[in-house]
This record gives structure tokens, C-alpha cells and sequence, in this order.
């Protein structure tokens, strides 16, 4: 693995547990049980878990492009007969 | 439940015979453990994608779960967050796994296990683990094909029936076809669950509830605590956390990641697998969520789905949830039985210089021996399998810090990943045995994530005291020979030196 994807995968990795921490231990706060408004046809608490998951599928997606981008770079790179680094 | 069996049977029968046919057509003799163990490692995005789906989402979904969200509520949706999650964990290993796969003809979890640690104890020992584990989920799939089958046909078909001739099925084209008829099937299931059960479990929602919101509004009219996770924190973190990392600790779906044609296949699956996996949870367990409010929905929560496709919208709505049931059943059957063939094929019926023909032939021997013992085993009907099954999350966590940490981190070793998982294994086996009364100490987490914390205490310890072992620079060097298209790009002398040395 390059260190341009270390790096790459590192900042989604922070990304990734941040919405991690958020499902588990920020969503099930009391806080939220007196919060009760319909977001889009749904309680808040369905919402929540429901938004949770669209922004990992999100993340992952915008993730993949990312890192394709990358790999197309480094192929070129290689066929210039640069050094990659790893 | 009254229903019009013979119409439920004929569209059932023509979705196996269906099933079968795809699976024929796509067939290909089988003659390298290559092409039995991963498919010759060419399988496309799609149905390494599908594969994924199809492996990961049991028939269990159908009954268990949606019991768990007529008698929890929003707690059963726990299921699509880790199945999502658990994507985020192959993110990161596929490349790793599928160079290593490929550079050291890798095809199971188990070989990595070896090539990774160097010891045949440890693999064994973490064979043994994931096998055993696996090997619960592969009967209670069995039985939950048996139910859907006598509940669909209003017991036209017994239990015991049902699970032989679907099991043998599937055990039967996974033996002959090996991974690649495992993905063509999973495939075929994938997209009759997943994308046509998606449809019609909306249309389900409409029907019996007016929709989603009118579905929200009565729950929370009379059910408001269905809404919320209050007295279920602890439980619901550690369902997440154990969920997500264990994930790709399952030995069919960490093989996934063999199959495709490059690493970049494999993580191409994200653009499809988890939007699948928000539609297909929300669809079936919000279908189940609002069950206790509609009269007559049968006392056995575990018919609930049946009974409001049939009560609500008729015997082909019926028929439809039984097949999507079945083929996410099949699917797992399929992945675990040919998983675990494979598994105790080169671990423990192969030899180092068995022949590589002789190789697949145990392969294929051990796969189809442990589909029948399966099959004998869940006709017995043993009761609380199922709570024995979920259970099994407890223990195939800690197989993730060997396996994660091995992949990402060149620090680890063999101490700290075989001390640390007995640890974590021991703690695991108190929690099951002495109940979660014996950890209520932790706050609500289960004492397999307690365990897991003494395995990466562990593994980290060891990390630091002892160090890497000396081949894994083989293995990192040998990281640069494949790029993310899974073509050859590099690899000087003295990578092929280091490789070469540590070839399986």
C-alpha cells in the first residue's frame, strides 16, 4: 500500500469513527427521547439511525472515488517510470 | 395460518428449479483449489457484491429478527447499522488480503492466519474457533429454511422436509461448483431478496400499515417505548461494535474478498451492497415493527411476517416472503458449508505436500460431509439454537484482532494474537456460561467485547515487548507487486526473495 493511500484511508478512518461513536454512544443520550419532532415521515430516533447509515454509504462511496482517483494516478505515475512511494 | 398451499408450493418449486437452472447454465468443472476455494480469483464486482449480500444476510432476518422488532422495537434495526459498518472494515483490508491472496495463493482465512503468525497450533486453534462458530449459524439456517417452508404451506410441507431438500440443494452445487456456484447462487438469491423483497416489503408496509408514517404514528400512540433505546444503551453499543467488527471475521465472507478479479473489485461493492442493506433492514423490520398492534398477529412472533404478507396482502405476497426467506437461507448455507469444506480441507485433512487435485478433492469431501451432518443435526430440532447462535458473535469478535491487526500492523505477533484470542475466547465462555448477570459490572457490555478488550490489551502488549516476526517484511514487500486492478506491476529480486521464502 502507497503512503498516499495510508493517508487517504487514514482521514476516512477518523471519519468513519466519528459516526461509529455518534450511533452508539451520542444517538442513545436521554437528551434525544424528549426530542420528538418527524424528520421526513419518520420519529427522530428512526431518522437518526436511518441518517447514520446513508452517511456511512455516502462515506464509503466518496471513499472508493477517492481512492480510484488515486490508483489511476499512481498507474500513471508508474508507466512514467516514477518511484512510488510505500 | 390459512393460505392456499398449492399456489405457495408451485411458486416456491419454481424458484428452486429456477435457481438451479442459472446455477447449471454458469457452471464450470471444477479442477484447481483455486477455482473450487475462490474461483479462480475472476469473479466481477457484481457478484463478488452479491456474494457479500447474499453471505452475509441469513434467513434468520426473517423470523428471529422480526420478532426482536415486534417485541423491541427500534432496537432490531441495530442489524443495518453493523452490516454497513461492516463494509467499512473490508474497506480497509481488501487490498492487503487480496495481494497476499493472490502473491501467496491464499484461499481461506485460515491460510492468511498461517502466513500471517508462522504457526500451525495458532491456525489451527483459530480454525477450530471460526469453524465451530460458523458451523452453529450453518443449522440454524437449515432449520429457518424447514420453518419458512411448513409456515408458508401451512404445514403442507413438514419442517424436516423442507430443510433436507433445500439444504441438499445447496449443499449439492456447492460441492460440484464450488465458490463460483456459491456466488452465481447468491447472486440469483441476492437479487430475488434483496432487490424484489425491497419492493414488496414496501408494498407490504403500505398495505398493512397506510405507510411508513402512519406505521411511526400508531407505534408511537401505543407503543411509544418501541421508539426509543432507553434501558437497552450498553446492549445496543456492544450489539453495534460486535456486529461491525466481526464482520469480516466470518471465514465466508472474509473469502469474498479472494474471489474478485483485483482489490479494487471487491471495494467497488460499495456502491450497491450497503444502500441494499438500508432498504432491504428498513423494509423487513419495519414491517414488523408495528406486528403487536394488528389484531391476530400469531403469538409465535417468528410467523409475523408470514402472517401479515398473507393476511394483508395474499398467498403470493406469502409465497414471496417465503422464497426471499429461502434464498437468504440458501445463500448462507451455500457460503458456510463451502467455506468451512475449504477450510477443514487444508487445515486438517491436507497435508503441506498433499497434491493440489487431491487438495481440492478433501476440499469438496469436507464440504459436502459437513452439509449432511448439518442437515442430520438440524432436522433434530434442537431448541434455543437460535439464542445459542447469536451467541457466536460473542466469540468470532475475537478472532478480529489477530485478523484486522495482522493485516494493517506489521508490530503484531504471534504471542500477543494466540495469548490475547484465548484470552478473549476464556472471557467469551464465562459471559456464556455464567450468563450477562456475571458482567453486569461492565455497564450493559457483553462479556465478549469485555474479552475483546483483554485480547488487544494483549495482542498490544506483545506488539511492543517482542516485536514483528522476521517474514513479515516478505509479506509487506510483496505488497507492491500487485496494484489496485489486481495487475503486475513490480516485485524486484528481492521481493520475489522474500515472497519465494514464505510461499504456503
Amino acid at each position: 500500500m502507497t503512503k498516499k493511500r495510508k493517508q487517504l484511508y487514514l482521514k476516512w478512518a477518523i471519519y468513519f469513527i466519528v459516526l461509529i461513536v455518534y450511533i452508539t454512544g451520542v444517538s442513545i443520550q436521554p437528551v434525544w427521547d424528549h426530542i420528538d419532532p418527524y424528520v421526513l415521515g419518520a420519529p427522530f430516533s428512526v431518522f437518526n439511525i436511518v441518517l447514520i447509515q446513508i452517511l456511512i454509504c455516502v462515506g464509503l462511496c466518496l471513499m472508493f472515488l477517492t481512492d480510484r482517483r488515486l490508483a489511476k494516478a499512481e498507474k500513471a505515475a508508474r508507466e512514467r517510470g516514477e518511484t512510488i512511494d510505500y | 395460518m390459512t393460505t392456499n398451499a398449492p399456489l405457495v408450493i408451485g411458486i416456491i418449486a419454481a424458484f428452486l428449479i429456477g435457481n438451479a437452472l442459472v446455477i447449471r447454465k454458469f457452471h464450470v468443472s471444477q479442477d484447481s483449489v483455486e477455482q473450487y476455494a475462490v474461483g479462480g480469483r475472476n469473479l466481477g464486482w457484481i457478484l463478488v457484491c452479491f456474494s457479500y449480500v447474499g453471505a452475509w444476510y441469513v434467513g434468520a432476518i426473517y423470523t428471529g429478527w422480526v420478532a426482536n422488532a415486534a417485541d423491541l422495537g427500534i432496537f432490531a434495526l441495530y442489524l443495518g447499522i453493523y452490516s454497513i459498518g461492516g463494509m467499512i472494515t473490508m474497506y480497509f483490508m481488501a487490498t492487503n488480503v487480496w495481494i497476499w491472496g493472490k502473491v501467496y495463493n491464499l484461499t481461506s482465512i485460515t491460510d492468511f492466519i498461517r502466513l500471517r503468525y508462522q504457526n500451525r497450533v495458532f491456525s489451527k486453534f483459530f480454525s477450530v474457533v471460526v469453524v465451530v462458530v460458523n458451523f452453529f449459524w450453518l443449522i440454524v439456517e437449515m432449520i429457518t429454511i424447514g420453518y419458512c417452508f411448513q409456515v408458508a404451506t401451512n404445514s403442507v410441507i413438514d419442517f424436516r422436509i423442507g430443510t433436507v431438500i433445500a439444504s441438499a440443494f445447496v449443499i449439492a452445487y456447492s460441492y460440484l461448483g464450488g465458490a463460483r456456484a456459491t456466488a452465481i447462487g447468491n447472486l440469483v438469491q441476492g437479487i430475488a431478496f434483496a432487490v424484489v423483497g425491497t419492493i414488496v416489503f414496501f408494498i407490504i408496509i403500505w398495505k398493512t400499515y397506510g405507510g411508513p408514517t402512519p406505521l411511526f404514528e400508531m407505534i408511537q400512540a401505543n407503543m411509544p417505548e418501541h421508539l426509543s433505546l432507553k434501558g437497552h444503551e450498553g446492549l445496543w453499543m456492544s450489539s453495534v461494535l460486535t456486529g461491525i467488527l466481526g464482520a469480516y471475521c466470518w471465514p465466508q465472507i472474509f473469502n469474498r474478498m479472494f474471489m474478485s478479479k483485483g482489490p479494487s473489485d471487491s471495494k467497488k461493492a460499495v456502491f450497491v451492497a450497503p444502500f441494499l442493506v438500508v432498504l432491504v433492514t428498513c423494509g423487513i423490520l419495519w414491517s414488523g415493527l408495528g406486528g403487536n398492534l394488528l389484531p391476530g398477529f400469531p403469538a409465535d412472533h417468528q410467523q409475523g411476517l408470514f402472517w401479515i404478507a398473507n393476511a394483508y396482502v395474499g398467498p403470493v405476497a406469502l409465497a414471496l416472503v417465503a422464497i426471499f426467506a429461502i434464498s437468504a437461507s440458501m445463500s448462507t448455507i451455500s457460503a458456510v458449508s463451502h467455506s468451512i469444506g475449504v477450510m477443514l480441507g487444508t487445515e486438517f485433512i491436507s497435508k503441506t505436500d498433499t497434491a493440489p487435485l487431491r487438495k481440492m478433492k478433501n476440499q469438496q469431501v469436507a464440504t459436502l460431509t459437513v452439509g449432511v451432518v448439518a442437515i442430520i443435526i438440524a432436522t433434530l430440532n434442537f431448541p434455543n439454537l437460535n439464542n445459542v447462535a447469536l451467541a457466536m458473535y460473542e466469540f468470532i469478535i475475537q478472532a478480529f484482532v489477530p485478523l484486522f491487526m495482522g493485516i494493517i500492523w506489521k508490530r503484531g505477533n504471534i504471542y500477543g494474537a494466540f495469548v490475547g484470542m484465548i484470552a478473549g475466547v476464556v472471557v467469551a465462555l464465562v459471559g456464556f456460561f455464567a450468563g450477562s448477570a456475571a458482567f453486569t459490572w461492565a455497564g450493559g457490555f457483553s462479556a465478549g467485547c469485555v474479552g475483546l478488550l483483554v485480547n488487544f490489551a494483549i495482542y498490544l502488549a506483545f506488539a511492543f515487548a517482542k516485536g514483528e516476526q522476521s517474514h513479515v517484511r516478505g509479506m509487506w514487500a510483496s505488497l507492491s507487486v500487485y496494484d489496485e486492478d489486481g495487475e503486475y506491476v513490480a516485485g524486484g529480486k528481492e521481493d520475489k526473495e522474500a515472497i519465494a521464502k514464505y510461499s504456503m
